[in-house]
């Protein structure tokens, strides 16, 4: 008898495996709700046996799937709750918990099992004990500190390694389920309406050429040609209005399935709520209003975190306990409501509590302890609360206190050209709202010229354009200032800023084209060659690029160029606005960096090379340790990118030598090879390397963030 | 080509399965459903050779799904099903009584050992029972209800072919009953238990050839409904009347006699025979030992022909042969082969075995 023979088992065992990822997926989350809903309802016998069914599927998938630790976790989970289904009994507290801990398990091992890793074991006792500690995934993702920048030399530099073979669905991404839905994958829908986007630019710039044709060619031609052109010309502008029309109907289509209901992000908070209430022993129920409301996805996506700290802040820093509010004259059980609307071109989401109101008192009082002047206004004071590391409390619980929460909230609504505020009334509650654009992926933005080339700046922005008299501008502690109404606003060239080396030549005139900007409460003015036009643009994101932290994507233009798209928030927050101000005199150029690349493999160096070059970089090649010291003896370069596997010299012997020679022997050594065992790391690391990249985990990204943390970007303008 | 229907509500298992069964080249997946509705929508509609089955499933689980396909368009099922938990196998055997022939395990995926394994068997089964002619259930039958023969009475029934038929003349009353079964036996043993008194007057010993894992399930749901007490046997424990004792999974259960004259149960692990084991053939003719005359021996459905050869030894020894008769077994296998050997004592119908064995004990 045949079956699958052993070369058809492995794509058997991977699709098996990708299927249990997303069915994992599916039911973990109806489990959180089927708990949530038994906790309002612990007899409901047919949520308990919705939850058997969830563990009884999952346990026979996980079997096919050969996931034996979920397999044995779900039927530990299916023991515990046994005796609660016979006797038709209410779920205990303790039971809803262990559900909502089991689904925690289940996200993990999705999770695990997508990076190619193994779903970890899990015993009941010990997700008991994970509930108990309060410590829920919702807190952990919480309380994450940010990455920080690495600048000294790394132990070990563990990019993502994809040890087992990678697990990618073989089937299309689009899959057709039973009922007259379709699933798509979200990749698929973002490089469609990335295709879209450039159809309708090639459908506008066609639209001269019915013109050019008829016009501009028939006065050359003869008659006969002169009569065909025009026919041509007046076919095509036919087509070409239709074919324009079109695409933007089907721009506007894609347009929607990008969007989704505001329901979506909303999804973990009643999670969130309760993990938070049980954790500082309060009572609390959650409304939300607005689910219906639809928002581009990409921003819905950004205010899922966001939403959960402010969920958390309510309950925590908001609602007062049981007893303080049935004193007040309150129900002893919270209501914290979270509210969604459009307004305009926004989308406002305010979520606000029935609590005591922001203590002003408190903040006042943290602010005398940290020897800093309190502002006049309790509004000024309120919004103290989103500065990162401000709390008013001292004690750290799981929950809040670390100052981090409400920054969270204060930077994404900042990115997006939102803005965040706070109101409430004494005894009676509080209300935040965040308002940011409906849609990112599509942007109004204001084109300027920066001499050279085309940039975006995102409406959002942009408060104003001016022209302004030279002499409007002074200098204040070494930099550039223009004076507006009340403050002195920091003043560069946007050109400047960006490293365009032929910033000089822009300003000339005894008038300064000035774009004022603002992020929230930052303001930046930046002078450009001119403003050119404000138009909706769509944004593509950029792997990599010259301009590095201040773009934010790219848009083709109508016209076939490409503008890039600027990060503004980076750009006001960046510590180099206030430096290099207007300066007109030509900016000096420092040579650019210089880096070997050593690879015995012709594919390699070539690849590694190129991606080099196009990032700016001068780039020499040689093709094994011995060819690549003669060079570094002859030359002098920045930094070395080696392979460790050569002839007549490896990596690591060139990597000693280097370090042994005193002319050299500072220079950043990048080891990249297919060596991936731990010990051969630290061999590497022994050797003297700076960073060890393997090919496997090899991406341009990688190479050229290691690279740009050793000795930055290519080239960079000195003011 | 036989054309299969894989009712399974996970997809990952069910990719499995379809995986399994498409391999072979005698099979081949023409549909799969997600939900009991749809099995029986499915099965209707595409009249499928035969039905892989989930228990659980939602709008209607497997047992549901089953009792109404055995209804509206009967044809082969096995049942599909996790054994670790009692609760699930007694669905499934509840499923048999409603027509589905038999249940196995739900199979392991290829990174486990047992793949190659469980695959084959899964194979074989298809194939083997994808042929066997099933019965159109009416509302609210078991078993016992579905065959003709009335529902008191002895019925001697004459066979025709080979073989003699003993009429029973002055035998003494039995005080061992020992009982094999394979395909259809659960849903037989079941409602046969269900009707023998409390006051039964001999122990009872079976052997049901049944997958691995599922039989301390398959006691406690015989044990529901029954007067009698069901157990899976233990290693030495005296065989007393009034209690059924269950062949535990991978041992042979014989019958001895120990010193003291008491009958003892005896648990080992030699060698399978043929591929059973426990091997209904070890139980009869260590019961013919044990008990010579006062062995009443019972051969039910199910496929092959294991305990023939130990029937023979009861027959040797003076001891009674009961076959189950043609119409009323799911699989007119074992009770055949016996019939062919010229060992069997009397030919019965289920609906009659229960008065009979408390006739002859």
């Amino acid at each position: 008898m045949t079956g699958p023979g052993r070369s058809s088992r492995e794509p058997l065992a991977a699709r098996l495996l990708a299927a249990f990822i997303d069915e994992i997926g599916e039911h973990q989350r109806a489990l959180v709700a089927e708990a949530l809903a038994l906790e309002r309802e612990p007899g409901n016998a047919d949520r308990q046996a919705s939850v058997f069914r969830i563990m009884h599927t999952i346990k026979g998938a996980a079997r096919a799937a050969s996931v034996p630790s979920i397999e044995a976790l779900c039927h530990a989970v299916e023991g515990e709750l046994a005796l609660a289904r016979k006797a038709g009994a209410a779920l205990t507290s303790q039971q809803i918990s262990l559900l909502l801990a089991t689904a925690d398990a289940f996200a993990d091992a999705a999770a695990e099992l997508r990076a190619g890793r193994a779903a970890p074991e899990e015993s009941v006792a010990a997700l008991l004990h994970r509930m108990s500690g309060a410590k829920t995934a919702a807190a952990r993702h919480a309380a994450k500190p940010q990455e920080p920048a690495v600048v000294a030399k790394p132990e070990f530099v563990e990019k993502r390694e994809v040890a087992a073979p990678v697990v990618e669905a073989e089937e299309a991404s689009v899959a057709v389920l039973h009922d007259d839905h379709v699933r798509i994958g979200s990749e698929q829908l973002e490089s469609l309406f990335s295709a879209v986007g450039e159809l309708l630019g090639l459908a506008t710039r066609m639209e001269d050429y019915p013109q050019m044709l008829t016009r501009d060619h028939a006065a050359s031609a003869d008659g006969l040609s002169r009569a065909a052109l025009g026919m041509i010309g007046r076919r095509m502008g036919g087509d070409v209005y239709a074919l324009r029309t079109l695409s933007s109907r089907l721009l506007e289509s894609v347009r929607l399935l990008q969007q989704s209901p505001f329901s979506e992000a909303v999804e973990m908070l009643p999670r969130t709520l309760r993990d938070a209430a049980v954790s500082v022993g309060k009572s609390a129920r959650l409304v939300i209003d607005g689910a219906e409301v639809e928002a581009e996805r990409g921003v819905l996506e950004m205010l899922r975190v966001p939403l959960m700290h402010l969920v958390r802040n309510a309950v925590d820093h908001g609602l007062e306990s049981a007893e303080e509010r049935v004193a007040a004259g309150k129900d002893a059980e919270g209501i914290v409501r979270v509210a969604a609307a459009i307004r305009g071109d926004r989308l406002r989401v305010t979520v606000s509590d029935d609590g005591k109101g922001v203590d002003v008192a408190a903040i006042r009082r943290r602010l005398v302890e940290q020897n800093r002047p309190a502002p006049e206004s309790d509004s000024e004071i309120a919004r103290l609360m989103f500065e990162e590391g401000f709390s008013s409390r001292n004690d750290v619980n799981a929950i809040s206190g670390r100052g981090v929460g409400l920054a969270i909230v204060h930077d994404a609504a900042e990115q997006v050209g939102g803005s965040v505020d706070v109101t409430w009334k004494k005894g009676k509650g509080t209300a935040i709202t965040m308002e940011v654009p409906v849609s990112v992926a599509i942007t109004r933005a204001l084109l300027v010229d920066v001499g050279g080339y085309q940039a975006a700046l995102p409406s959002a922005f942009v408060d104003r354009i001016e022209r302004i008299p030279k002499d409007r501008v002074r200098t204040m502690n070494g930099a550039s200032v223009i004076d507006d109404g009340s403050a002195p606003v920091p003043l560069v060239s946007l050109a400047a800023r960006l490293g365009e080396p032929f910033a000089a030549d822009i300003i000339d005139s005894a008038t300064l084209v000035v774009v004022w900007l603002s992020a929230l409460s930052r303001r930046l003015a930046v002078v450009v060659r001119d403003a050119v036009d404000e138009r909706e643009l769509v944004l593509r994101p950029v792997a990599f690029g010259g301009g590095g932290d201040l773009v934010a994507g790219a848009a083709l233009l109508p016209d076939g160029n490409v503008a890039i798209v600027l990060d503004v928030p980076g750009l006001i927050a960046d510590k180099r606005s206030g430096e290099s101000g207007v300066s007109f005199k030509s900016a000096e150029l420092e040579r650019p960096r210089r880096i070997l690349v050593i690879d015995d493999s012709i594919t390699t160096r070539t690849l590694e090379a190129s991606v080099l070059t196009a990032a700016g970089y001068d780039v020499a090649t040689a093709v094994d340790g011995m060819d690549g010291w003669r060079l570094m003896q002859e030359g002098d370069f920045d930094l070395v990118v080696s392979d460790v596997q050569m002839p007549r010299m490896d990596g690591l012997e060139l990597c000693r030598k280097i370090r042994s020679t005193p002319s050299v022997a500072s220079t950043p050594v990048i080891l990249v090879t297919s060596l991936d065992k731990p010990e051969e790391k630290l061999e590497g690391l022994e050797a003297g390397a700076d960073a060890y990249i393997t090919k496997s985990s090899f991406d341009q990204e990688t190479l050229l963030g290691t690279i740009r943390q050793l000795i930055g970007r290519a080239v960079n303008v000195k003011p | 080509m036989i054309r299969v229907l894989v009712a399974e509500d996970s997809p990952t298992a069910r990719a499995l399965l379809v995986a399994m069964l498409d391999a072979d080249p005698e099979i081949e997946v023409i549909a799969q459903a997600s939900t009991g509705l749809e099995a029986v929508e499915m099965a209707e509609r595409l009249e499928p050779d035969l039905i892989t089955m989930d228990v659980h499933m939602p709008e209607l689980d497997g047992l549901q799904a089953t009792e109404r396909i055995m209804l509206r368009s009967p044809r082969p099922i096995i049942i599909v099903s996790s054994q670790a938990r009692d609760a699930d196998v007694s669905l499934s055997l509840d499923a048999t009584r409603a027509g589905a022939l038999l249940v196995l395990p739900k199979p392991e995926g290829p990174g486990s050992g047992h793949f190659d394994s469980d695959q084959r068997q899964l194979v074989a089964m298809v194939k083997a029972l994808s042929h066997v002619k099933v019965v159109r259930r009416w509302r609210g039958s078991g078993a016992i209800a579905n065959t003709p023969a009335g529902k008191t009475g002895i019925t001697h029934r004459r066979q025709s072919g080979t073989g003699v038929i003993r009429k029973s003349s002055g035998r003494p009353l039995a005080t061992l009953v020992a009982i094999a079964a394979s395909t259809g036996g659960p849903a037989a043993l079941k409602d046969v238990l269900a009707v023998l008194p409390t006051d039964f007057a001999a122990p009872i010993l079976i052997v049901q050839h049944i997958a691995k894992g599922f039989v301390d399930g398959l006691a406690k749901w015989l044990g529901t409904d029954s007067s009698l007490r069901v157990t899976v046997a233990t290693d030495g424990e005296t065989p007393m009347p009034g209690f059924v004792y269950v062949a535990p999974d991978g041992f042979h259960m014989e019958v001895r006699r120990a010193r003291s004259d008491s009958l003892r149960i005896a648990l080992t692990s030699t060698p399978p025979v043929g591929t059973f084991r426990p091997s209904a053939s070890r139980l009869f003719s260590s019961a013919a030992t044990a008990a010579g005359d006062r062995t009443l021996a019972v051969i039910l459905t199910g496929m092959g022909d294991d305990g023939v050869a130990g029937l023979l030894e009861v027959h040797r020894n003076h001891g009674q042969v009961l076959a189950q008769d043609e119409a009323s077994s799911v699989i007119y296998g074992m009770p055949r082969e016996a019939m062919r050997a010229g060992i069997v004592d009397e030919v019965v119908s289920l609906q009659s075995l229960p008065d009979r064995l408390v006739e002859l004990t």
